[in-house]
């Protein structure tokens, strides 16, 4: 038992070191080549995980091996578009000009009833308002509707807007962040303040963001006694 | 190009280690399996002293390289032939000829067999 325990412990910090060193991207839509490696880790950690009588060596092994190739080809993949088109694939136009491309459909092996419902899922029910649809190397579908069915930015429609400022944390869960309050150049006197103001103490704010035009959002804690 | 490093190296540092542990199993199982064959042609030429001698002596290579072998094989393989070496020391004690013999050849196989399964021939990979 404290065998499977330490042998758990260590896969589970070898998977998750490794998954890191291959970046965000498999935390989102993955691409063929990065879905394969996810599901190739996964399954090669699990058995030496179960089974005490196979050395950790061979789950490791393949582990760092499928690792390393992974970052090779990454590179590769962001060097070459010859490389990229080979593991990640192009995307694939099915709606070009307003007009399904029924060859494209059955070489991607999508078929009417996924393409209508992806554009649903992106809140399009008109097909005849969509210029382009693509589908994207990670399965996703991206789409482009006719000018005349799209919403107005707000420079088309001469309507004065001001840009959004990124708000910083600056207390989270009762803590006090100096960093962000540091970005947004100030300091915690001014926090303090902003507290009295509230009449409440950094301990009972569950959040507090202020952006660079001093914008603030200022949540209290909810606590149960 | 930090990752492709990584990568590479990682690819280099876990080639290097297979085939240098590939070496030193190839070495260690050589070096026992030798020992039974020499026990076996000492038992024929019923030398029954240098025949035990070398038994112990495989056995204690063996045990010698436990932990390291644990780490390569699979537990069961290896717990196998230490209890096989273990039997054969228990023949020569008996005098059981036929089967201090039939031991040796069995357990002298199985660890060449062993070796030669990690070894990158096609049909070890295909």
């Amino acid at each position: 038992m404290l065998i499977s325990f330490l042998r758990a412990i260590f896969l589970y910090l070898v998977l998750v070191l490794s998954i890191r060193l291959m970046g965000k991207r498999q935390i989102g839509q993955m691409e063929p080549a990065e879905f394969v490696v996810t599901m190739l880790l996964a399954n090669i950690a699990a058995v030496p995980m179960q089974n005490n009588s196979i050395p950790l060596l061979t789950g490791l092994v393949p582990i760092l091996t499928v690792l390393g190739i992974e970052l090779i080809l990454s590179v590769l993949t962001l060097r070459s578009i010859r490389i990229r088109k080979l593991f990640c694939g192009k995307p694939v136009l099915l709606i070009s000009d307003g007009k399904i491309l029924e060859d494209n459909l059955c070489q991607t092996r999508v078929n009417l009833d996924e393409l209508t419902e992806h554009l649903r899922e992106q809140g399009i029910f008109d097909l005849s308002t969509v210029k382009y649809a693509i589908l994207e190397t990670d399965g996703e579908i991206s789409t482009m509707l006719y000018s005349k069915f799209s919403p107005a930015p707000a420079k088309d429609a001469s309507v004065p807007v001001k840009d959004l400022e990124l708000p910083y944390t600056i207390i989270s869960y009762g803590r006090i962040l100096r960093e962000n309050l540091a970005l947004c150049g100030l300091d915690t006197a001014w926090v303090q303040q902003q507290l009295q103001q509230r009449n409440c103490p950094a301990e009972d704010v569950l959040l507090m963001t202020v952006d660079r035009r001093g914008k603030i959002y200022f949540a209290k804690r909810e606590r149960k006694n | 190009m930090k990752y492709l490093y990584i990568g590479v190296s990682l690819l280099a540092v876990t080639l290097a280690a297979s085939i240098l542990t590939l070496c030193a199993l190839n070495t260690r199982a050589d070096e026992a399996a030798a020992q039974l064959e020499a026990a076996i042609v000492a038992f024929d030429r019923d030398d029954w002293q240098t025949a035990t001698a070398c038994v112990e002596k495989a056995e204690s290579l063996w045990n010698h390289h436990k932990g390291f072998l644990g780490t390569l094989l699979d537990h069961e393989e290896s717990d196998t032939i230490q209890w096989g070496l273990a039997n054969i020391r228990s023949f020569a004690v008996t005098g059981s000829g036929e089967e201090f013999r039939a031991g040796c050849t069995e357990t002298a196989a199985m660890i060449r067999h062993i070796a030669q399964m990690e070894r990158p021939y096609y049909y070890n990979i295909l």
